[in-house]
């Protein structure tokens, strides 16, 4: 028998350290070459995830522990799966400083009825939008106003430090954190909103967005995907507790207590695994959660009368054009995609023109036309110069243009797909579509466009939002005592109006600026902008101007498509270039409107066409039969006279050759 | 590659000429008289054809698309073109036979000058025809494509024919009024 004494136990003791050491190294080499690249099936058919939940420590979750903690999708998914490349996705990497801001976007809209606000939020720092940090919204309350309709990631993971998120897909991201550091936020508590894949990638009725938004609601960020998933049931909020709560000495703060989670054990298998009902590709349903819309303008029309998007009809999904890699940098599908996207033909063949027309000359056999089976369109009659002045959206997608365009709501705007009593067609934030506006290559494209409503403060020239709590402070008692005037002009308490949102009098924003301006330093101005006008105290009346703060920020819209049948110029030139065609002199007004009057602009203004030119044209149209019945008529008189002109050549010739024979037998 | 070919055939087209002046210059038969009207379309049609030109070339030459205001333009000189072309074609036609015999003064168009008439006429009917088929609903892209293609280059060739005709009919002139000169000096001088 071998004593510790021994010699040999040593020489053993020591190989077992170094086999031990070498084997600790191996599973940690393992486990970081598996986050860097990820585990593959390589097969069509979607893998089976019976899997291990992990919380976010790392450590397996038996669902029968009741003391077992909310599962962690990043440590789940990211066994397998590279989640550090997923999280800088496009959905997901708006507020690292170093990703693209691409083409400008839907933005969050912050509404707040109580101070007549809507204001365009963006982390990507598209021109017309305000960064969240400009209206005091940390990285905490972005998540919280707008993460019902985010999959978590980006923000959700906390304040970035020098570029890199508090928390992140890593250990060491978590231990570097120190909650008590970031005193506006209660990521201490609430958890950080990791970025949950099954929000997408769960299979049909497999997830729970509203449960999401309600955790979320309930600020229990770290406890939103496991409810949301349906593993457990979630108990209790984290909005009640104080600051100060830590949560490893919850007994030093009487009567907090952090959410109770119930896993349903019937969902472990025997091996301790859950299974995860997993689509590769999701489904059109699922991306409409965040990017629905609702037309609720007067021209619009009811539910049932609504075509869907001609693709979706033909039986494809919207990941079938927006498709990605690990890296889940989205194809977003525009003209122009390809000359920033390091995939280049690759993105190219997924835009409208790339699919259906090709690219010629292109050495990419999916840049041939046609992919997939799409219809090449013929485009029969119209000018190829249309091609070069507007996008294929232009006439192809969004509703049908009206004289005046029509007010929409949208997922990320009004938290479509969240069952609500109280929704009203003139609910705010107040978006219209569709705007035909040129784009950053001057092509002429439908876009949404909001009017931002802010109270702000002006420095010279310069105008910026006054943050949110502010504003809050000094003009929500205001706005709120003083009756505003209803639409058929009797006196109405805000209430009465759609979540509140009663138009402002001049003598609300003047009460409301005297009490702004109180808190402003010398040379800064308290000025509210709405309705397409800047609103500031001239004396003690309010006057409005025009500003470039007070311009409308719009984005493009690319969906409904419709066919060729149901675009523009189906039934001829005339559906665009009518002098009273919606396409040019449709009217956009400006909402809310200013008390000061309504600002309404045609589209032609906002496309920057010469009204005259503009006129010229749509009077040239008007004579464009009897140019092509004149024209064709001169071409016939002179194919005539081209022809006796031959036939007289032709006389001449022969007249010629015989004059010499004449002349002989004479 | 279309702007080099402009410039490059006006180019030529202008040093042939030269050419021509100093090498046969003043041999030319006198043109018979042109009424007032006749002069005035063919005014028109010289004027129609310079101002769709230039809109038409001031765009290309610079590297951009025809549009806005210079396609207003090239649009109103060609319902002008259109009109005064057919009408000049009409009018002249028969004085441009090739089998078109003199007058008693022994005056007619040259043969060159017949040529380059009928190939304005030829061109002229193109570039009408290229620019009404596109708005029938009848060409797709691609023949859109072409027919674009074909009204620059028979544009081209519109100016081309235009601009010999004219310098032709210059000599010829030129030469009538010498001739006349001489008649009514030898009138005097008897």
């Amino acid at each position: 028998m071998m004593t510790v004494d021994h010699p040999t136990y040593y020489v053993a003791a020591s190989a077992m350290r170094v086999f031990r050491l070498a084997m600790a190294c191996m599973v940690v080499f393992w486990t970081a070459s598996v986050q860097a690249q990820g585990i593959f099936s390589h097969s069509r058919s979607t893998y089976p995830h019976w899997i291990n939940l992990m919380d976010e420590d790392g450590q397996v979750i038996n669902l029968r522990d009741r003391e077992a903690r909310p599962y962690s999708p990043t440590r789940t998914c990211g066994r397998c799966h590279n989640v550090d490349a997923i999280n800088h996705g496009w959905h997901f990497n708006a507020n690292f400083g170093t990703a693209e801001a691409g083409r400008p976007g839907e933005p969050w809209i912050l509404t707040d009825p109580a101070t007549r606000t809507q204001l365009p939020l963006s982390y990507r720092k598209w021109p017309g939008t305000f960064h969240p940090d400009e209206v005091g919204m940390d990285e905490w309350h972005f998540i919280r106003q707008f993460a019902r309709h985010m999959s978590g990631g980006g923000p959700g993971y906390g304040p970035r430090k020098d570029g890199k998120a508090t928390a992140g897909t890593s250990n060491t991201d978590k231990e570097e954190d120190d909650p008590l550091a970031t005193p506006e936020g209660r990521w201490h508590i609430s958890g950080y909103l990791e970025n949950d894949c099954m929000m997408c990638h769960a299979g049909p009725g497999a997830y729970d967005v509203t449960e999401w938004a309600r955790q979320v609601q309930n600020e229990n960020f770290k406890w939103a995907p496991t409810a949301a998933v349906g593993l457990g049931r979630v108990v209790g909020d984290t909005r009640r507790i104080p600051n100060d709560f830590d949560p490893e000495f919850p007994e030093f703060t009487p009567g907090a207590q952090l959410p109770q989670l119930q896993y349903d054990a019937s969902k472990q298998n025997a091996d301790n695994r859950v299974f995860f009902d997993i689509v590769r590709k999701p489904a059109a349903e699922r991306c409409y959660y965040c990017h629905s819309t609702h037309e609720t303008g007067e021209q619009s029309l009811p539910r049932w009368q609504r075509d869907p998007d001609v693709h979706v009809m033909q039986g494809m999904n919207c990941a079938d054009c927006h498709r990605h890699g690990i890296d889940h940098n989205m194809v977003r599908g525009f003209e122009g995609e390809a000359a920033i996207s390091p995939h280049g033909s690759a993105v190219a063949a997924l835009s409208c023109a790339g699919c259906h027309t090709g690219v010629q000359g292109s050495d990419n056999p999916q840049l041939f036309g046609g992919r997939l089976g799409a219809p090449i369109p013929e485009h029969k009659g119209i000018p190829p110069l249309h091609f070069e002045s507007l996008t294929c959206t232009a006439c192809h997608s969004g509703p049908w243009p009206q004289p005046s365009s029509q007010t929409v709501q949208t997922s990320l705007a009004h938290a479509l797909g969240q069952s609500d009593e109280h929704r009203h067609p003139a609910d705010p934030p107040h978006i219209t579509q569709p705007v035909f506006v040129r784009n950053a290559a001057g092509k002429i494209e439908p876009h949404r466009m909001m009017w931002p409503t802010y109270w702000g403060v002006m420095t010279g020239d310069q105008v910026k939002p006054l943050p949110i709590e502010q504003v809050q402070k000094a003009v929500t008692r205001v706005l709120r005592q003083q009756p505003a005037e209803s639409a058929e002009g009797e006196k109405a308490r805000p209430e009465s109006f759609p979540r509140g949102w009663a138009p402002v009098t001049k003598e609300q924003i003047a009460a409301a600026l005297t009490a702004l301006q109180k808190g402003l330093e010398e040379g800064q101005i308290a000025v509210y902008v709405t309705g397409g006008r800047l609103h500031k105290l001239d004396g003690e009346t309010v006057t409005a101007i025009e500003h470039t703060a007070a311009e409308p920020y719009s984005w493009p819209l690319a969906h409904d498509v419709r066919p060729a049948n149901q675009a523009l110029g189906a039934r001829g030139c005339m559906d665009c270039h009518a002098p009273d065609s919606p396409f040019i002199a449709g009217l956009v007004a400006a909402q809310p409107i200013s008390p000061n009057g309504e600002v309404i602009r045609r589209m032609h203004e906002l496309q920057n066409i010469d009204p005259v030119l503009w006129e010229a044209w749509a009077r040239g149209f008007g004579m464009r039969n009897a140019f092509k019945i004149v024209g064709f008529a001169a071409a016939g008189l002179i194919g005539l006279v081209l022809l006796w002109l031959i036939m007289q050549a032709f006389s001449a010739i022969h007249l010629k050759r015989r004059k010499p024979v004449a002349e002989l037998r004479a | 590659m279309y702007a080099t070919v402009v410039f490059f055939s006006i180019v030529a087209t202008l040093v042939l000429m030269g050419v021509h002046l100093a090498l046969r210059g003043g041999r030319e038969r006198p043109a018979p008289p042109v009424g007032v009207v006749s002069r005035l379309i063919y005014l028109l049609v010289l004027l129609s054809t310079l101002l769709a030109a230039a809109s038409a070339w001031g765009p290309i030459l610079r590297g951009q698309t025809m549009r806005g205001w210079a396609l207003l333009a090239h649009s109103s000189a060609a319902g002008l073109l259109i009109v005064s072309l057919t009408s000049l074609v009409a009018i002249w036609a028969g004085g441009c036979r090739i089998a078109a015999e003199p007058d008693d003064r022994g005056r007619a168009f040259t043969l060159g000058t017949r040529l380059a008439f009928t190939l304005a006429a030829v061109a002229g009917l193109l570039v009408i025809l290229s620019a009404l088929l596109p708005m029938t609903p009848l060409f797709g892209t691609h023949e859109q494509e072409l027919l674009i293609q074909t009204h620059r280059y028979a544009g081209l060739g519109l100016v081309l024919a235009l601009m010999v005709h004219r310098y032709l009919l210059w000599l010829a002139q030129r030469r009538s009024r010498a001739t006349k000169g001489a008649v009514q000096h030898e009138a005097t001088t008897a």
